[in-house]
């Protein structure tokens, strides 16, 4: 009885360090430090493996658009607060996307080809999908 | 027939009788050998008697320990990665741009 329970005793041991080994070798530490720090730009370069040339020049890419995208983000806001006419917000929003689509588009050139399909495949059924009554949109609605 | 030794010959002759075995210095394991069981197996010993089983349930523990930190790891990998993904995007996109 004493060697049955020994041997139940090393069987969880052994499943436990199994268990830890593969954990540790298949968990992503940079996306998990990522996902710590709510870092973006950081699970990008994890996800996509970007190396320090592809990073540095996606960075700038998006520096750059910010630029547009606040531009966009100001029209729109405007647009909001006079209470523009549907279509007028529908128009600028249309703006934004497709400027958001060739922006994604101009990154995943930059990315590695297969990783660079994924990324589009990632991030492009999120513009698309996007609500209008979903959250960041609540305060349209009078 | 008449037997020719008188009766106590053979008291006589056991009381002349001695035994000198060899020594054996295996002797002792011998008994407890033939005992089997009755002495304490230690786990080893045991592990070795059982191997098949023994063996096959630390198998499985290291095959479904393996497999549950793996699938562990990957879907903890693939919840991070939606989350910032989806606060990717929403940082780029303008439509979900708070109001002042």
């Amino acid at each position: 009885m004493r060697n049955v329970l020994i041997t139940l005793g090393v069987a969880v041991l052994a499943c436990v360090l199994a268990f830890g080994v593969f954990f540790a070798l298949n968990h992503n530490r940079a996306m998990h430090a990522a996902a710590r720090q709510g870092d973006a730009m950081a699970w990008l370069r994890a996800e996509f493996r970007l190396n320090d040339t592809q990073f540095a020049a996606i960075k700038r890419l998006h520096d750059d658009y910010s630029v547009a995208c606040g531009t966009h983000c100001a029209a729109i806001v405007a647009a909001r607060e006079r209470a523009a006419p549907p279509a007028e917000v529908a128009a600028l929003e249309k703006v934004c996307v497709d400027s958001m689509t060739t922006h994604f588009r101009q990154v995943a050139a930059l990315m590695n080809p297969g990783e660079g399909e994924r990324y589009l495949a990632t991030v492009l059924p999120r513009v698309a999908g996007y609500s209008h009554t979903g959250a960041p949109n609540v305060r349209v609605t009078p | 027939m008449k037997n020719s030794r008188p009766p106590d010959s053979l008291s006589t002759l056991l009381a002349r009788w001695q035994v000198a075995p060899p020594r054996d210095p295996g002797f002792r394991a011998g008994v407890w050998a033939r005992l089997g069981g009755a002495a304490p197996a230690t786990w080893g010993a045991y592990a070795r008697r059982h191997a098949a089983a023994v063996g096959g349930i630390l198998m499985v523990a290291i095959a479904v320990g393996a497999f549950s930190g793996r699938e562990q790891a990957r879907s903890r990998s693939a919840k991070e990665s939606a989350r910032l993904a989806a606060a990717y995007v929403q940082g780029l996109d303008a439509r979900s741009m708070p109001m002042p």
